[in-house]
């Protein structure tokens, strides 16, 4: 592999990497959206499904900020 | 359900699973080029209308048969009268999933417009489903055409005038479509060991030492003739004539100087090239160091022996590549106007040729030597392209502001232009800037459906490439994980379309300024 194509494929790497970053923010708010609901399904056990449905409803949305980090490390790795 | 998997039906499961374990423990699969936009078909396989296919469109397309058969399915099956018991068992599963899904919808997008909300949401959730667990179907990613996978080129730098030549992707290749599978293990039989690397570069290094030497000898015989011209011909300049005789002697040396050291630089460069070919044309065998191709078994081709498949063919054209900078540099040297033009028409020749095309087939054996070969898959999962769930999503998001249109009618705007307020109350101006960000929220979410369900899928499919190539043994457990994040992620789209059009259906009455004007 000549020099060029190492320093490239050192890049891609430490920017693959750096842009997993923002997936922390994505865990953080998975985590506090479930744990309201939960604790919201412990003061009204009666009222779970709709506490679940919205619960899923949060988690898919904080997913999706967690994915666009991961998109962007698999645009850097694989099509840069 | 549960009694169908009852005695010796479990052993056989477990049995299965066993074996499965067993053989991707000691088979492992390669791991394959991933690439994220759709991989092109290659151009003998171009349609009439719509050209260049990709193996995702192939995937679509299949959706789309699948889906056309279990809607003929669904109405055949349908109970002509309410008293008929459904006799398929299909159809009883597929009723229970659409009322329960109906009961969803309604509790999370329930209101007057139901019809719409749930049609979209059906219509996203069955596509969405069939394209997302296009990806874990057996044979997917895996079959395909071979191509040619060859690394890119650095030809000369003309400012160091260092000669730094690496594998060009030749076009001249032709793609042979086979049916293959996996190579059976990581190791490529084909290509050459360390060992036989080693050995070319101390031959390359070998080579330009004994031609390198015989130029300095080529060398130091010439200064020594010309010492002995030049001192032999002082001793003689006390005669008149003799000067002249000893100028042209200096001359003819000087002439023999340079005439021996472009032939031994010649003979250096000649050697120098043959080992460095001979090095390249074996390393580009082995510049897929992971070996991503797999085994045919069955192909045809039109191969054309008369083109030159020999790893010759290949150093020819670096030769000439190599020949055009050749002649520049002793065309800088030399003051000859013969000499601009042969290195002008050299550039215009291998300019208008297109270099020697190498035709190799990949089941023959001595051909499969030359260079890697790549699988390009038959189909992919639709998900998996950027153009599938980028059209999906400006559908979605379209749908929600022609079903707002038509419940509120062109009133609808004003949730994003809202100048009700503005002089009417002293802060009105928010209302304006709030809309307008509500305005780019339309947008963002364009993106946001779009970007979700690629990353959830192409994801899911390279964590299925890369465990099954580090650990064959779990892949099973990756599956069942893909299995049911299509799931998830066909229904999120669906719901999150219900719920906007649910909200854009909701008369904008949520304002206390509003209120107070009533």
């Amino acid at each position: 592999m000549g020099e060029a194509e190492s320093i490239i494929l050192a890049g891609k790497a430490i920017g693959g990497g750096l842009a997993m970053i923002g997936a922390a923010g994505g865990g953080i708010g998975i985590g506090l959206s479930v744990g309201g609901a939960v604790q919201a399904m412990g003061r009204n056990p009666d009222f779970t499904p709709t506490i679940q449905t919205n619960m899923i409803l949060g988690v898919a949305f904080s997913e999706a900020v967690a994915i666009y980090a991961l998109v962007i490390s698999l645009i850097i790795l694989f099509v840069l | 359900m549960n009694s169908f998997w009852n005695g010796k039906r479990r052993w056989l499961a477990g049995l299965l699973l066993l074996a499965a374990i067993w053989v991707t423990a000691n088979v492992p699969p390669v791991l394959p080029i991933i690439q994220l936009p759709g991989e092109k078909f290659p151009e003998g396989w171009d349609l009439p209308v719509i050209g260049r296919i990709t193996n995702t469109f192939v995937g679509i397309v299949v959706v789309w048969i699948l889906l056309i058969i279990l809607a003929f399915y669904l109405r055949r099956a349908q109970p002509k009268s309410g008293s008929e018991v459904p006799s398929g068992g299909f159809y009883g599963f597929f009723e229970w999933m659409f009322e329960g899904l109906l009961s969803f919808v309604e509790s999370i997008a329930g209101g007057p417009h139901i019809r719409v909300a749930f049609g979209m949401f059906m219509t996203i959730f069955l596509l969405v489903l069939l394209s997302n667990w296009w990806e874990i179907v057996p044979g997917v990613d895996s079959f395909g055409f071979i191509e040619a996978h060859v690394e890119e080129v650095v030809v000369v730098d003309e400012e160091t005038g260092a000669r730094t030549v690496v594998v060009e992707p030749l076009d001249g290749f032709e793609i042979y479509p086979s049916v293959v599978g996996f190579a059976l293990n990581g190791q490529c039989p084909w290509i050459g060991d360390e060992a036989d690397e080693e050995a070319a570069v101390t031959a390359i290094i070998a080579a330009y030492g004994d031609a390198n030497q015989a130029r300095e000898e080529a060398l130091d015989k010439v200064a020594f003739e010309e010492f002995k011209t030049v001192h032999g011909g002082e001793s003689d300049e006390s005669e008149n004539g003799e000067p002249e005789d000893g100028d042209h002697e200096g001359d003819e040396s000087s002439e023999d100087i340079e005439g021996a050291s472009n032939g031994a630089d010649e003979v250096a460069e000649t050697a120098y090239l043959d080992a460095q070919t001979t090095y390249l044309a074996n390393k580009t065998a082995r510049i897929a160091s992971n070996c991503y191709s797999g085994i045919t078994i069955f192909a045809w081709s039109d191969y054309d022996p008369d083109f030159d498949s020999t790893a010759e063919g290949a150093s020819d054209q670096i030769r000439q590549m190599l020949e055009v900078e050749g002649n520049d540099e002793e065309t800088a040297e030399d003051t000859t106007d013969s000499g601009d033009e042969d290195s002008e028409e050299v550039i215009d020749e291998t300019g208008e040729e297109e270099g020697v095309p190498l035709h190799a087939n990949p089941s023959d054996e001595e051909d499969r030597k030359k260079v890697p070969w790549v699988v390009l898959p038959f189909a992919r999962a639709p998900s998996t392209d950027l153009n599938f769930t980028f059209a999906l999503a400006i559908i979605s998001v379209v749908t929600i502001q022609i079903v707002g249109v038509r419940a509120q009618g062109p009133g609808y705007f004003t949730k994003f232009f809202n100048v009700k307020t503005i002089f009417t109350s002293p802060m009105g101006g928010m209302d304006l800037i709030i809309g307008l960000l509500e305005l780019i929220g339309e947008f963002a979410k364009i993106l946001s459906f779009s970007f979700r369900l690629l990353g959830n899928i192409f994801a899911g499919s390279i964590l299925i490439f890369v465990v099954s190539f580090l650990l064959g043994w779990l892949s099973w457990a990756v599956f069942i994980v893909e299995f049911f994040v299509g799931i998830i992620q066909a229904m999120i789209f669906g719901m999150l379309t219900a719920i906007f059009i649910n909200i854009a259906t909701q008369a904008h009455g949520h304002d206390d300024d509003h209120e107070e004007e009533h």
